[in-house]
């Protein structure tokens, strides 16, 4: 996982591809009216934080963001892009 | 507590909003609290404390699946005072108030449309900042608001400190902080409550920056215009709404009005020039500007530990949700949740038994042979009786539910499960009510409610009688027992993975062909784990078990005394015998059943059986003329002495599985989806199911020469 984590520095990745444990900055969400409503609500907005904690490369993928943990399926963590912000 | 007092004129308009104890609609009605907050947030403690009532602590989303409601004195007993209840109403726990599921939406439709006065929002401390969220969607509403700042001790020992005398100055709203498991601050936030309803309210608007703030202002202007609109709508959470694209909140029957298009068109036009200016869609420029708020009281108020802590739940999932040890463990809960309801709830099961014997036994002295005693003997008691034998395991099975759902491990099971879901064309969160389905299909149809998407709802309804209730066990038990010697358990076993395997087929079925569109994102809340409360896992156990006990009570008590009936009557002809109505009716299915291997005996079984299976023992116990309450062994005598073959009872066994679920099930379907044509659909199609798999096993092991 961590040399996909060094290649791709600011590029964005699918939050399905993204490395574990690392600080991601959420930039783009895939999807309707509807899903983008009802991630705001579980604080998973564009530009917040986000790390993943557990992502099997199948299944769904365990995130945290504003100290929620939240569980994603794979098929919606693929429409979440994500970079890594410079430290 | 500070809160600008505005003068009366400032008030938002709308019939629901009396704020002033001098109103005199408050005089004649009790004043009506609703309860708001996230799931999760120990809304439901809240509630309980507040209202003294018995209801669970739950961890699973939307865990608040009926309106409950709950009283407590509106004053604080002055002498001066004429004492009044207030009226309190627990939502459904949401996220937001976008009405993306039933239960935002009736919490959603409650505040706005709702009989309420005051809204207590109940606020996770130690989850502040997506707790402000759904707030600021309450202060957009522009209800009285007082804030419960709940598990404020919790929020302490994680090491966040907030300022709630600052919190309460920046938004404009009173905040009481809580702990409600422990009862701590409950009545200091009532006196808060009450407050707030008693002097008149300003709605207080958060700054979202000050494009946002010029679009939302813009709107708002046109919508308070219309008065029309104002009457039902607050204006500024109906500009957002429109602003974000949401007209669902328009009235339907004007939506020609001339009127009403230039409210939408000035709300298209505002979406678009704020667009244009911050590059963004409108939606994502009002959650952007939302979260902005929010971001700004947080740097005042609170004060956090580091996000990148691990913390002792992030240590339990990486054992419980581990890539490879994380199925075994869910697969060993499972089986320890079934070796457990059936072995500890087998010994107070044959009590009951013994009681129902003992009892009608007893009453068959009182009174002399004839009708009424053999309705009683017979008829009530004995199929009564027979079918609470499965209560203690029903009631062992939801307790072992309720435990693992309120320590927060069936959120995990359903992360598990989310891929094999995905790959049965159901969603993860559909675990839940099927695995409940494996105690009695109704609870299992009413959680289906946590489900966001209507269509991965009637999927999930339409297949959860698929899974084996604990009704059709003792059918399987009696058959297997008497036809299948050693390997009675096997044949047992293998009815439970048919079920779960057509669920299966059924749902991609109907994912397909009935029920098709794009599948609807997973995604789920995991709280932190905690120890469940005995008091809330008893609460939860008997909130479903008692489904079960009206159950019995009313459906199953008055499909007793209709099989009765049809098997004593004409009066005088031997009972169940074939003058008897049933013995009639079961000779008319023949032509349909023979096929499948079935006699007119198991006709009249099968047709008493759709008032609820668990009938059919005690209707084949009449047939074999053992009566109702006839021992199992010895109906499985006659049994196997009779036509039935391994094969033909293998088929029946599968018949029972399949069709038509009981009345209770059938009612709670029309419920649950608002339609009969859902409810018969489920009938008609199960019971056609049942036939044509019946005829496979049995034809089919006809030609293998079984």
């Amino acid at each position: 996982m961590s040399d996909k984590g060094e290649a791709m520095g600011d590029a964005r990745v699918p939050l399905s591809e993204a490395p574990t444990g690392r600080t991601l900055r959420v930039e783009a969400v895939q999807g309707g009216h509807g899903l983008v409503m009802r991630l705001a609500g579980l604080g998973l907005t564009v530009g917040s934080d986000v790390r993943s904690l557990i992502n099997n490369g199948r299944g769904p993928v365990l995130i945290v963001v504003r100290h929620t943990r939240l569980a994603l399926g794979r098929g919606l963590a693929s429409r979440i892009m994500v970079s890594q912000p410079e430290d | 507590m500070t809160r600008t007092v505005a003068p009366e004129s400032n008030r938002i308009a709308g019939p629901a909003v009396p704020t002033s104890a001098s109103d005199p609609a408050l005089q004649t009605r009790a004043l009506t609290v609703a309860l708001a907050g996230n799931p999760n947030s120990g809304k439901t403690s809240i509630f309980n404390a507040l209202t003294g009532a018995n209801q669970r602590v739950g961890n699973w989303p939307g865990v608040t699946v009926e309106r409950k409601e709950g009283f407590r004195a509106a004053t604080e007993g002055g002498a001066h005072r004429t004492p009044s209840r207030a009226r309190i109403v627990d939502l459904p726990g949401t996220y937001s108030l976008t009405a993306a599921s039933p239960d935002e939406r009736i919490a959603r439709d409650f505040i706005l449309h709702g009989d309420s006065d005051l809204v207590i929002a109940v606020v996770d401390a130690a989850n502040l900042e997506r707790n402000l969220y759904l707030v600021l969607q309450l202060i957009e509403i522009g209800k009285p608001l007082v804030i419960a700042l709940n598990m404020v001790d919790i929020a302490e020992a994680l090491g966040i400190s907030i300022e709630v005398e600052k919190l309460s100055q920046l938004l404009g709203v009173p905040v009481a902080p809580t702990c409600a498991n422990v009862g701590k601050g409950i009545a200091e936030l009532w006196d808060a409550a009450m407050q707030a309803a008693r002097d008149p309210w300003e709605p207080r608007r958060l700054s979202y920056g000050r494009q946002v703030d010029e679009a939302i202002e813009h709107v708002r202007e046109r919508v308070a215009a219309e008065p029309e609109l104002v009457r039902t709508h607050p204006a500024t959470w109906m500009a957002v709404s429109l602003l974000c694209g949401d007209a669902s909140h328009m009235p339907d029957s004007r939506e020609a009005d001339p009127r009403m298009q230039g409210v939408l068109s000035a709300a298209r036009s505002a979406a678009r020039h704020l667009q244009d200016v911050t590059g963004d869609t409108a939606e994502a420029a009002v959650i952007h500007g939302r979260y902005g708020a929010i971001a700004g009281l947080m740097r005042e108020v609170a004060t956090l530990p580091e996000d990148t802590r691990e913390t002792p739940s992030d240590r339990a999932d990486r054992v419980l949700l581990h890539r490879i040890w994380g199925m075994p463990i869910l697969l060993a809960a499972v089986a320890l949740t079934f070796h457990l309801t059936f072995t500890l709830g087998d010994i107070p099961s044959r009590w009951i038994e013994m009681g129902a014997a003992a009892l009608g036994d007893y009453v068959a002295t009182l009174m002399p042979a004839g009708m009424v005693r053999s309705l009683i003997v017979d008829g009530i008691i004995g199929g009564v009786g027979g079918v609470l034998v499965f209560l203690p395991q029903i009631l062992i099975l939801f307790a072992v539910i309720a435990i693992l759902e309120d320590s927060g491990y069936m959120a995990r099971a359903a992360f598990l499960m989310d891929r094999t879901m995905h790959r049965m064309r159901l969603h993860g969160k559909a675990f839940i009510p099927m695995v409940m389905g494996f105690g009695c299909n109704v609870p299992a149809i009413m959680a289906t409610r946590t489900l966001e998407s209507h269509r991965d709802r009637l999927v999930t309804i339409m297949v959860a009688p698929l899974m084996t209730c604990s009704a059709r066990l003792p059918v399987y038990a009696l058959i297997a027992g008497a036809l299948f010697g050693v390997y009675a358990g096997l044949a047992i076993a293998s009815m439970y993975a048919l079920g779960v395997l057509l669920a299966a087929i059924i749902a991609r079925v109907f994912r397909r062909h009935v029920l098709s569109g794009e599948e609807d994102p997973f995604v789920m809340e995991l709280p932190p784990y905690h120890r469940p409360t005995f008091r809330g896992v008893m609460i939860h156990t008997w909130e479903r078990g008692s489904l079960f006990l009206q159950k019995a009570g009313t459906v199953i008590l008055a499909g007793a005394a209709l099989m009765w009936f049809l098997s004593a009557f004409p009066w005088g002809v031997e009972v169940g015998g074939p003058e008897s109505y049933a013995g009639r009716l079961g000779r008319m299915t023949v032509p349909v059943l023979r096929p499948l291997g079935f006699g007119p005996n198991e006709g009249v079984a099968l047709i008493s059986g759709f008032v609820a299976k668990e009938i059919v023992v005690s209707t084949l116990g009449v047939i074999y003329g053992l009566g109702a309450e006839a021992d199992t062994a010895a109906l499985g005598k006659a049994i196997a002495a009779g036509p039935m073959t391994p094969l033909s009872g293998y088929a029946f066994m599968a018949f029972v599985l399949i069709y038509s679920p009981c009345l209770a099930t059938i009612a709670a379907i029309k419920r649950e989806t608002g339609s009969w044509k859902w409810a018969l659909g489920a009938m008609g199609y199960l019971t056609a199911l049942a036939w044509f798999v019946a005829f496979v096993i049995y034809q089919g092991g006809r030609l293998l020469g079984l």
